[in-house]
């Protein structure tokens, strides 16, 4: 694409300005309300800048959110699983494009499926059958869960990918006696890097700020996650906004930074990962 | 079947023989996602099928059975076709609204204009945070925030958009698309970065504007990328609960409830648990012919491309 | 491909480093090394939760040192049923739950039964009656909310309004106010608050009738569609919002505390746990209290409902202190006293009396001493999310979108869909 700044780009960046002006509104809005009193919530338009930082606001949602406890909670599951997950998924995925028949079409199959199934609806069953195994309390617990219900659509974009792989190094590395499970961890493994890096974004975001799982399955208080301990600040007999949403921004100002540092990464990894 | 069809009958046996090993190993790679996911997700089901021939309360010690009851009443229940009917809604609008916007988004982005990272963060911002909070913000910003905007400006434009059952919907559409377009614009801007750019040099060279190249270039390039946006944004939108529940609560009146919610409500809140389990059953079946229907178009016309 | 290598090893460090956080500081319930036994206490999450904690906490904790208790926190209105019922589902129900008061039933098989403890005793029979089922204890009564309409003392006495005692007059006030270009009602239908008036209208107007006409709907004997008494209940909503703030429905709770503390509005159905948020916005308000008014003046009364209670799980692991802490729940009128002040509630702990000032404390208390109404013969008998339901159809009905008739069948169909508590 050529690096000109016509007309036309003018137009787009003016188009993509307009845009992004009505993206930063609600977060304007959450960071004036984090930096005021109640009382200057109630007297104040919505718009004005703070009288004075109410930096207390940070406290109490820090104190509130029990912060590093349920950070480093959140931070484990959400990375354990996805890892988990990367390793699973391209082990199914290999097996079902490389065996190739009809035992390994039909499993594909029964795993896309999987894709259709919200977790909501099986929940409690799952929690029972949970319970019995152990799963409540159990970090390790809901994380198993988390790789079980997210592997289908994990399976999905992996096998996709899997197919624009040549057989033909493969084939070398079988040909020197190389195992198939050797393969896959030796030759395989390092080239879905790409994609794996893809999934990362989609699943850890997904995994990140899911409620309803630990919510149910987590009841020890050193355990929780920070969604679930976020909608204890907004409960329907006492909210107060300003606490709220300076838990908002405490809450999500780790992973943002984060994204800010991975994004080249990030985006590189899809490039790869979309099926290219 | 391939590596067998295709194998020269004078060496059958001896690969054969191969193939089955390899087969083995094969299904030893498979075996431990496949225990994961049996675990996790089919045995829950089979037993939610169960459940759903009983009368379980989900609380009661007590379970009994009474066949075909609970699927009888579903076909009777007006608030399940309803709430059914809002989802397939919810689920139609964001599929366009999220891929078009998203599409655009990203071809905007990959131009040559300034600041693009930015913009691409501002954008991608709300992906992170959670649907509950979403809900929270946006319940804030039509009830409060917005509304001020009137008051400044002296305007009577109705931005409570939560607060009347004919414009929940679209308030709901916005608040969702507003966190997810983002999302769906990165993986569209990857797909766009990732098409030969000699390919478009090669169409200036032949004549080609700027539209024949967006048509006959971009678009069938993206093909995988539209695939994967469209069976994204429509499993996820069918999902919709914890949006909903943080914003409406699936009001005014029923107006916003959506099948989730609906089953999760009966399950949990009135206490019908085999109930709601027959109408995940149904939805789940509703849900895989429609995957099914999906997944052969869109990798059919991939194909095609 | 090299930078995505390393990323990967990144995550991968950082993930150690967080299950070692994790591993550091988790801690399991049960008995600890030091002999002490910590005991789980699941609370529904309303007012000043933290301060409630801490005070509870030290004076649980001075009073029997081997016990600890650990504290979460689940709202009542999203996510306290789901959880109470996979945790029963599980086998995993905390050793204490405070329950609100009308959601016993539900749970009664997996509850403690308290009927024989010497704690039990301290309580009038009365208050224990309105909590037991079956002649059983389950829980230990310990705040009451009262309901009715909150208004604003200011408006009123400078507009000359008298205390309305009967529905007609209640609507007389709201029209005065109205031609005066005040709004007479706040109203925020976006959450709860129709089926919370839902059940101080069917109180007063219904169930002061006929006291078990809850339970008479379970067996047929009623409905909603033959009874000209809920015909009244729906068409009360009809006429409030009539007289309330524009947009009743896009208005929540926060929303209409504001509201009301801002002097936007006279008056406000609603209970006692509204005042602390509006006062935390207002602390200057003025706020005043009286029933709400029925059609028929000798059925206007205050409604109390139990609202903190505290049970015990029937399989808890540790009866005995479960017990004992219940009992300093029963007998500790200092942590009664704080615990209602920083709440900004009634006791039901005997001799028990908040300090706080305010004019609709005193208004409380005066209509209080004429008799209350129980809130909880509703909620015991009609399930709360059949009284949400009907709301729902209130609410689509008040919208356009169904007829009075229609609304009234919705609500009698709806009775297969819901699972009652009680025979």
């Amino acid at each position: 694409m050529s690096k000109k700044y016509t007309k036309g780009t003018f137009l787009i960046q003016s188009i993509v300005s307009v845009i992004v002006i009505f993206y930063l509104l609600p977060f304007l809005v959450v960071f004036l309300y984090a930096f005021k009193s109640p009382q200057e919530i109630i007297g104040s338009s919505p718009f004005s800048l703070p009288e004075k930082l109410e930096l207390v606001n940070f406290t109490q949602a820090f104190e509130a959110l029990n912060f590093f406890q349920s950070f480093g909670n959140t931070f484990f599951i959400t990375a354990s699983a996805v890892l988990l997950l990367i390793l699973l998924s391209g082990m199914a995925a290999y097996s079902i494009v490389r065996g190739g028949n009809k035992f390994f079409n039909g499993t594909y199959m029964f795993f896309i499926a999987g894709i259709m199934i919200p977790y909501q609806v099986i929940f409690v069953p799952m929690f029972v059958l949970g319970s019995n195994l152990g799963f409540i309390n159990n970090l390790f617990g809901v994380i198993f869960l988390y790789v079980g219900t997210s592997l289908p659509f994990a399976i999905f974009v992996m096998a996709g990918f899997m197919k624009t792989i040549p057989k033909e190094i493969e084939e070398a590395a079988f040909i020197d006696g190389c195992s198939i499970m050797r393969t896959f961890w030796i030759i395989v493994l390092p080239m879905l890097k790409p994609v794996a890096a893809a999934l990362t974004i989609i699943l850890s975001l997904q995994i990140w700020n899911d409620y309803l799982l630990p919510q149910l399955f987590l009841s020890d208080n050193s355990m929780k996650t920070l969604t679930v301990m976020q909608s204890t600040l907004f409960s329907a007999f006492e909210t107060n906004f300003n606490v709220g949403f300076a838990g908002i921004i405490l809450s999500s100002l780790p992973i943002l930074i984060l994204f800010l540092f991975m994004q080249k990464h990030f985006v590189k990894g899809i490039t790869m990962g979309s099926g290219k | 079947m391939s590596i067998t069809i295709s194998s020269k009958p004078t060496s059958i046996v001896h690969k054969k023989k191969r193939v089955n090993a390899r087969n083995i190993q094969y299904f030893l790679l498979l075996l431990p996602p496949l225990v994961f996911f049996i675990v996790a997700m089919i045995i829950p089901l089979i037993m939610g099928i169960y459940n759903s021939f009983t009368d379980w309360d989900g609380i009661s010690l007590e379970k009994n059975w009474i066949g075909f009851t609970n699927y009888i009443e579903i076909f009777k229940d007006e608030m399940f076709i309803e709430s059914f009917k809002f989802t397939g809604l919810f689920m139609i609008f964001n599929t366009i609204i999220q891929n078009v916007a998203a599409f655009f988004f990203a071809v905007m982005l990959d131009s040559s204009i300034k600041a693009k990272n930015f913009y691409r963060t501002i954008i991608f911002a709300p992906v992170l945070l959670s649907p509950i909070l979403v809900g929270q913000i946006w319940t804030k910003m039509y009830g409060t925030i917005l509304p001020s905007i009137n008051d400044l400006f002296a305007l009577s434009i109705n931005f409570n958009l939560f607060s009347s059952p004919n414009t929940v919907l679209t308030g709901l559409l916005v608040a969702n698309n507003w966190q997810w377009i983002g999302y769906w614009m990165l993986i569209y801007l990857a797909g766009l970065q990732a098409v030969p750019k000699d390919i478009y040099e090669a169409c200036t060279v032949d004549g080609g504007n700027w539209w024949q190249k967006f048509i006959h270039i971009t678009i069938p390039m993206l093909g995988p990328s539209i695939t994967i946006c469209t069976i994204g944004i429509a499993t996820g939108s069918l999902k919709v609960y914890e949006l909903i529940v943080a914003s409406t609560g699936g009001g005014p009146g029923d107006s916003s409830k959506s099948t989730i919610m609906h089953i999760y409500d009966t399950a949990f809140m009135s206490q019908q648990s085999s109930y709601a389990s027959a109408m995940s059953v149904v939805f789940l079946l509703v849900l895989l012919i429609f995957a099914f229907i999906q997944l052969k178009v869109l990798r059919k016309r991939e194909v095609e491309l | 491909m090299k930078k995505g290598f390393k990323w990967v090893h990144l995550i991968m460090i950082i993930s150690i480093i967080g299950s070692l956080l994790v591993a550091c500081s988790s801690s399991s319930s049960g008995t600890s090394k030091d002999g002490k036994v910590t005991l789980k206490v699941l609370d529904w999450n309303n007012t000043n939760t933290k301060e409630t904690e801490k005070m509870i906490k030290e004076t649980v904790e001075k009073e029997l040192p081997n016990v600890k208790l650990e504290f979460e926190y689940i709202n009542w209105d999203t996510d306290f049923s789901s959880v109470m019922q996979t945790r029963i589902a599980g086998k995993q129900l905390p050793d204490i739950i405070m329950i609100k008061g009308g959601d016993h039933p539900k749970y009664t098989e997996h509850l403690m039964d308290l009927s024989t403890e010497e704690f039990m005793s301290e309580f009038p029979e009365d208050i224990r009656k309105a909590l037991q089922i079956d002649g059983k204890d389950y829980a230990v009564p310990y705040t009451s909310n009262f309901q009715g309409v909150f208004y604003n003392k200011r408006i009123f006495t400078e507009n000359n309004i008298e205390i309305p005692k009967t529905w007609d007059e209640l609507m007389a006030v709201a029209e005065t106010l109205k031609s005066k270009g005040i709004t007479p009602f706040t109203s925020h239908f976006k959450d709860y608050q129709i089926g919370n008036s839902f059940n101080q209208f069917a109180t007063i107007e219904v169930y002061s009738k006929n006291p078990t006409w809850g339970n008479d709907l379970q067996k047929g004997k009623v409905s909603f569609a033959t009874s000209p008494e809920f015909k009244t209940v729906f068409e009360h909503f009809e006429e409030i919002y009539k007289y309330s703030n524009k947009d009743p429905f896009g208005l929540d709770f926060t929303g209409a505390a504001e509201m009301f503390a801002k002097e936007e509005t006279a008056m406000w159905i609603i209970g006692t746990w509204s005042t602390a948020q509006v006062l935390k916005n207002n602390p200057d308000l003025e706020i005043g209290f009286f029933p709400t008014p029925a059609t028929d003046e000798k059925n206007t009364k205050i409604i109390m409902q139990p609202d903190h209670t505290f049970s015990a799980s029937a399989t808890t692991k540790h009866p005995k202190e479960v017990k004992q802490v219940l009992e300093v729940f029963a007998t500790n009128k200092d942590m009664a006293k704080k615990y209602i002040d920083i709440v900004q509630t009634e006791s039901l702990i005997p001799d028990v009396v908040s300090a706080v000032q305010a004019p609709y404390v005193e208004d409380i208390n005066n209509y209080k001493s004429i008799g209350a109404a129980d809130a909880n013969l509703g909620n015991v008998q009609i399930p709360w999310p059949y009284q949400e339901q009907s709301g729902n159809y209130i609410a689509e009905w008040l919208l356009g979108n169904k007829t009075l008739d229609k609304a009234l069948k919705a609500s009698d169909d709806f009775k297969s869909k819901v699972k009652f508590s009680t025979k």
